[in-house]
């Protein structure tokens, strides 16, 4: 194979080739493929840096957005973002704020948020924005704690939001097939799903502190709000610029750098984006490569660092009695045990698309269902159950022993220890 | 840890310092609990720092019991610690945990205070409610807000009572109202959770009489509303909300009806509403509608497709489809293939997914349609995974379709389907092709059909020769033949370089994998990267369709005979490599020109010796630079070891003759990383033509030399002349310094001969000559000429107006005698000299500034030879050599140049 093809030119071409027709035609967009500003979908960007300009690019490309304002902890980034909102729409109305606690309630003009900040702000920011009556886009991972998901998952039902984590794979054709293959049997009866984790860094973090700097003004950047729910420490302006990888405060380690992605795909071909495993098997290595996590069906999902299952990025595989299917970034298709199951790659794609009504384009899915009120694929509970997932993987490394989980209560048995995991009491006055 | 193995509590000395190192590598979460709890309480209790103070907080949270509340508890009013001391308490199972969060409530106000109504609210601590209580009307917005969430988290009568009685206190902050309203949902969904539903359903009325209420609260309590009355008694709500001018109710009902169920009363309710909505709203409730039951909203979604606003019919299409709606059928199959654009192209997608076998059957007729066009549909529409593909029916209608467009429809489709049954039925296309479009598509999908055919030959055929696992080149390694012949034994033909596989020979160093082996006789090398796999085999079509190919080719003339050549291209046989080559070397006209292009583009590695005679015999010029792109495209994709690729390129370039010939082979050259590749392509410096692309290929050789450079200490810290040869009444060892001396006239130039040889090499050394008047000079590569130890070869330069030139001592004389090094001499002093001889080029410096560039293209049998030091004729002098560095197969840089000023300089003598 030949894996030059980009992920992005080979999104557009099978998108295309499958030519799906989605929720919203062309002719609904009014004369030109353009609509009235009036009627489009309006959005504000929450903490939009280096994937969220990808993102942003994403969301301000469909006609039927305007994006209105941007609210960022930090001045540099508001004024560049503001730059290129304008430049796009050749005006100057793009407005900024600092603190989202001013800018969600000031703006009810404003349907939807695209949030991006670091890691440890997508529940708070999306918690927030859906109370004020938004919908959200929000980066993966989506959340820090298992606590956090379920308030997510209960915030969107109470005020009827539509939500989308940024899981793009579940909305890629070669994805989908082997999700598909999987949850519709095609493959016999499914008895393992392997997921991709990152394979640099490792699952216990440490929480060490840069050197203390001199803090700014607020106004250039605000690192109360920066820190949000998290402990304190010294300012350094090393986070604010995005270097807070690696550190237990503010990321979900190996195991979520990749599991948010591959977690949700796995679940989604075991049909399990509503529950989660009950047993968690420790490794004794430092990343969590090998974990076995089975659900209460006895199926298994299997953590897997290196590329024995896949030659790509963020793949999933689903083993089945009647062979495998599978996809990882940079498939020009997506890999079966015998080309025979390949056969009906159209098919499975096409019937998954006509029978959800789901486009193959994860940001489109997001703004149809912006309109119809539909759910999302990657829904609050696909995301916070495959979240749930990677939280209590990491736990399982962290305390190095295995963990028995109850997925309807939502705690672990019998483990004083691991259910304090659970959750991290938040830092005033970033509480939820 | 100062605790002893039993986790009994012992006197610490300074559990600071054990604590600080911990907390910088890891949370600890392994050790100890009790060790680390005492340890913890006891630096909460001292004067350590804040961060210690943080750390010891960190690790309570996870393991502290009972005996840590207290210390933690006083920590709870401190500005800086407060949080972190919440952090330990909030997630302990132990009632003291609570009441020492409720007692700091009074003793804190602002921030500190959110933070222990928020852990309260995250404990459910019902003892907090009477407190809560009174914060819902604390001055404090954040404070007011923060009680009010929690109480609806705490969900208790009282607490509800109270949130209710606080909505219409006047002159409340909007925020304080909205965290009211979302406490008062939190509680009314636990009510509806365990069954209280009229309870639940009052207080979402009373939220939705709030006057001026923000929409999403407004909405929030019609959701709730609707839902906690039911599908009966909700429905009068339910159908207003549709109705209604209010956008954002009408989007709550659309959610509310998906999470209603799929009761038949709302789906009638919603079919009632669609034919009075606008067209932006029949577009989004028939979304909704899609999602239920077809036989109830099927008739009035139908009705919307077969006429009205194109974006109307278009959702409406698809919603039929998802609702599996069969009597939309009809309908779907005539827009398909009768109209054009969106509608059609929704039809057909609708149409070729509809869940179940109608669709299929629908699809079925259309491919015996009596119109050309719905056939045509039809075939594109199984393409698209509309069903399974009737193959024989395609090969069928590709053969004897009265209509053209129809037989190459199918002709086409087939380049996706076809089997080795069709196999005859796509030769006869090919050979008695009505149109040149015809045979085009019978040419594509014969090879469409070869290439998925193709199946990798048996791992029998591959036998491994040697396989080394490690930090290659230099770095450790071990020695995997077995391992990986056994991998392929056991019948896999992929080898994962990796530590799971062949241990870890370099832990913590890239490792990469070599193995040599051959491939049905051929013999293959390649090396990859850790954690890469090694594919050991192409694939090929089985013999069945090769023969059959063959079989058509006896028949085949002009046109037709190329098209199959072309196609036996592809599947990778050998027979069909040296069909092909008869009838490029022996064939005719058009057949001739025909395979000798598919020999050109030949994909397997098979054809190289071909593609390679033919680059040697090509009868013009295009079909020569043909051959050489062939050439160049098969040794970059190829895995040959490094003496085949210097040898196929050695040949290529001899026989490039114009610009664009040797461009063309120089661009693949500088992939070649050895020090052979270099002098090919420093062979084109003298032509002016492609002197850019070889300086350009020279540089990328030599920046990737000296992978395998091996440094020689033999030489240095000498302690005597063992070994050395030359008269030993000049020369002496002093402080490891060579000195060469004579305090009288010397009658003949003497040299000091080390032991060994050199070939490539890069020599450093500090000579210092007195007088500075004097001469003498650095041998390298010479050889011995007569009794007397006199040399010939190359002579690096030393002397007053000499240093840093290129002499030929004995035989060429002056070389490179440029005067650049010159002013960075230091006379009568100790000078760095470095002398850098790779392959045809040669290099020095002195003190860092580059003196001789040279290349000595033809000069191939003065590649090695000895290294001597000289003391020169002439009057009295001295001379002292210290050997700083002597490397073999260097890298191509100087201590002061890189390899791209090195190439850069060099230049080729005139008379070359």
């Amino acid at each position: 194979m030949s894996g030059k093809v980009s992920r992005r030119s080979f999104l557009s071409a099978t998108a295309a080739a499958v030519a799906a027709p989605y929720i919203v035609p062309a002719s609904a967009l009014g004369k030109d493929g353009t609509t009235p500003p009036s009627e489009r979908i309006t959005v504000g960007g929450i903490g939009i840096h280096g994937r969220g300009f990808h993102d942003l690019r994403w969301i301000i490309a469909n006609k039927d957005v305007q994006v209105v304002a941007i609210c960022d902890i930090q001045k540099k980034q508001r004024h560049a973002v503001k730059k290129f909102v304008d430049e796009h729409y050749g005006n100057e109305d793009c407005t900024m704020y600092r603190d989202l606690r001013e800018f969600l309630p000031s703006r009810p003009d404003i349907d939807a948020v695209l949030i991006a900040t670091g890691d440890h702000w997508h529940a708070q920011a999306s918690i927030r924005a859906m109370r004020a009556g938004k919908d959200v886009y929000t980066e993966k991972p989506s959340t820090m704690t298992i606590t956090e998901g379920q308030a997510v998952v209960e915030t969107a039902r109470r005020y009827g939001r539509v939500y989308q984590t940024g899981t793009q794979r579940l909305s890629e054709a070669n994805h989908v097939f082997a999700i598909e293959m999987a949850r519709t049997g095609r493959l016999g009866k499914v008895h393992t799903a392997y997921a991709h984790i990152a394979p640099w860094d490792t699952a216990k973090m440490p929480h060490n502190w840069k050197p203390a700097e001199e803090l700014p003004p607020k106004d250039e950047v605000d690192w109360d709000i920066w820190l949000g729910s998290c402990p304190w420490r010294p300012y350094n302006y090393e986070y604010v610029r995005g270097r807070w990888r690696g550190d237990y405060d503010f990321h979900t380690s190996c195991i979520g750098e990749w599991g948010a992605h591959t977690f949700a795909q796995a679940q989604a071909g075991l049909d399990a984006g509503d529950t989660s495993p009950v047993k968690y098997e420790y490794v004794d290595n430092d990343n969590g490569d090998g974990m076995v996590c089975r659900f209460a069906n006895g199926q298994k999902l299997i953590l897997s660092r290196g590329d024995r299952y896949w030659h790509g990025s963020c793949g999933e595989r689903f083993d089945g009695e009647r062979g495998w299917a599978g996809a990882a970034d940079g498939y020009s298709r997506p890999e079966t045990s015998s080309p025979e199951l390949l056969a009906d790659y159209k098919k499975v794609v096409g019937e998954y698309v006509a029978r959800t009504g789901r486009s193959l384009d994860h940001m489109r899915n997001f703004l149809d269902c912006v309109k119809s009120r539909e759910q999302t694929v990657a829904n609050p509970s696909v995301m916070h159950r495959s979240m749930s997932t990677v939280h209590a993987a990491n736990i399982c490394m962290w305390l190095e022993r295995d963990l028995e989980y109850d997925p309807v209560a939502e705690e672990f048995i019998n483990d004083d220890e691991a259910n304090r995991l659970r959750s991290r009491a938040q830092r005033a006055p970033w509480v939820i | 840890m100062t605790s002893d193995s039993k986790g009994k509590r012992v006197i610490m000395r300074n559990p600071i310092v054990t604590l600080v190192v911990a907390s910088v590598l890891a949370f600890a979460f392994a050790a100890p609990a009790l060790a680390q709890e005492t340890d913890s309480i006891a630096v909460l209790e001292s004067d350590a720092s804040l961060r210690e103070k943080l750390e010891a907080c960190r690790k309570l949270s996870l393991t502290g019991d009972r005996a840590a509340v207290p210390a933690l508890a006083t920590l709870l009013v401190d500005e800086k610690l407060s949080h972190m001391a919440r952090y330990a308490l909030e997630p302990m199972p132990y009632p003291e945990a609570g009441q020492a969060l409720r007692d700091a409530l009074g003793k804190t106000s602002g921030r500190l205070k959110v933070g222990m109504v928020s852990s309260l609210a995250a404990r459910r601590d019902k003892q907090a409610v009477p407190d809560l209580i009174a914060l819902l009307s604390d001055a404090d917005a954040d404070v007011a807000q923060a009680a009010a969430r929690a109480l609806g988290t705490i969900a208790t009568p009282e607490g509800a009572k109270a949130l209710e009685d606080a909505i219409d206190q006047a002159n409340q902050p909007p925020g304080n109202l909205r965290a009211i309203c979302d406490a008062l949902f939190n509680y009314a969904e636990m009510l509806a959770e365990t069954g209280q539903r009229s309870q639940a359903m009052a207080i979402y009325d009373r939220i939705l009489d709030i006057p001026n209420a923000p929409q999403q609260v407004r909405t929030g309590a019609m959701r709730g509303a609707i839902l906690t009355r039911g599908s009966e008694y909700g429905l009068p709500l339910f159908e207003e909300a549709l109705r209604g001018d209010n956008d954002d109710q009408f989007a709550a009902a659309l959610r509310v009806s998906r999470e209603m169920g799929g009761e038949r009363e709302i789906t009638a309710a919603m079919a009632a509403q669609l034919p009075s909505l606008t067209a932006e709203r029949k577009v989004r409730l028939i979304q909704a509608l899609g999602d239920r039951n077809g036989a109830d909203a099927g008739p009035v979604v139908l009705a919307e497709a077969e006429e009205g606003p194109i974006e109307v019919r278009v959702a409406a299409l698809s919603a039929l489809a998802r609702m599996g709606y069969t009597p939309s059928l009809k309908l779907m199959e005539h827009l398909a293939w009768a109209e054009d654009g969106e509608l059609a192209t929704v039809a057909r997608h609708s149409l070729s997914h509809f869940p179940g076998e109608a669709g299929d059957a629908v699809l079925r007729a259309m491919l015996e349609s009596d119109e050309a066009k719905a056939r045509c549909v039809a075939i594109e529409l199984t393409r698209q995974g509309g069903m399974a593909a009737p193959v024989g029916l395609l090969m069928k209608m590709a053969q004897t379709d009265q209509d053209e467009s129809v037989r190459l429809t199918a002709l086409r489709a087939l380049e996706d389907f076809a089997g080795l049954e069709q196999m005859p039925g796509l030769l006869g296309r090919l050979i008695e092709a009505r149109s040149q479009s015809e045979m085009q598509a019978a040419e594509a999908a014969l090879a469409a059909l070869c290439s998925r055919q193709k199946k990798a030959p048996s791992a029998e055929n591959v036998v491994i020769q040697e396989a080394v696992y490690g930090a290659l080149p230099d770095g450790p390694s071990t020695d995997v033949t077995e391992k990986v012949a056994l991998i392929v034994k056991s019948g896999s033909l992929s080898v994962e370089a990796s530590n799971s596989n062949f241990g870890d020979p370099a832990p913590g160093v890239p490792k990469k994998l070599r193995v040599a082996y051959t491939e049905s006789g051929t013999a293959l090398s390649s090396t990859i990267g850790e954690n890469e796999t090694l594919r050991l085999a192409s694939a090929s079509a089985p013999a069945e369709i090769v023969d059959a190919l063959f079989s058509a080719l006896d028949a085949a003339q002009g046109e037709t005979k190329v098209a199959l050549l072309r196609i036996l291209s592809v599947t990778g046989s050998p027979k069909a490599l040296e069909t092909v080559r008869t009838a490029a070397f022996e064939g005719e006209g058009t057949v001739r020109e025909g395979a000798l292009r598919a020999l050109c583009e030949w994909p397997g590695l098979d054809a190289l010796p071909t593609i390679m005679e033919l680059v040697g015999t090509a009868p013009d010029e295009t079909l020569k630079l043909l051959a050489l792109r062939g050439a160049v495209r098969l040794l970059k994709q190829s895995k040959l070891g490094t003496a085949e690729l210097l040898q196929h390129h050695a040949a290529l370039m001899d026989h490039a003759r114009t610009a664009d010939e040797k461009k063309l082979v120089l661009s693949s050259l500088a992939q070649v990383h050895h020090v052979d590749a270099l002098a090919t392509a420093l062979g084109q410096f003298g032509d002016e033509s492609v002197k850019a692309e070889a300086r350009q290929a020279a540089t990328a050789i030599a920046k990737n030399l000296g992978k395998s450079a091996r440094e020689d200490k033999s030489l240095l810290n000498l302690e005597d002349l063992t070994g050395w040869q030359g008269d030993m009444a000049y020369w002496r060892i002093e402080d490891g310094v060579i000195v060469g001396q004579s305090d009288t006239q010397i009658p003949r130039s003497d040299f000091l001969w080390c032991p060994g040889e050199v070939g490539d090499f890069y020599l450093a050394v500090d000579v210092k000559l007195e007088p500075p008047s004097a001469n003498s000079g650095i041998q390298f590569r010479s050889k011995k000429i007569d009794e007397h130890g006199q040399a010939r070869g190359y002579q690096a330069d030393i002397g007053e107006n000499v240093w840093g030139r290129l002499y030929h001592e004995q035989g060429r004389g002056k070389l490179d005698w440029n005067d650049r090094a010159e002013k960075a001499v230091k006379p009568g002093d100790w000078n760095r000299y470095e002398i850098l001889a790779v392959g045809p080029a040669i290099w020095t410096a002195i003190n860092g500034r580059l003196g001789v560039a040279f290349l000595d293209v033809g000069a191939e049998d003065e590649r090695s030879g000895g290294i001597a030091f000289q003391i020169h004729a002439g009057p009295p002098q001295t001379v002292r050599y210290r050997i700083k560095k002597l490397v073999h197969d260097p890298e191509v840089k100087l201590e002061k140049q890189s390899a791209e000023k090195l190439i850069a300089a060099l230049s080729v003598p005139k008379e070359q």
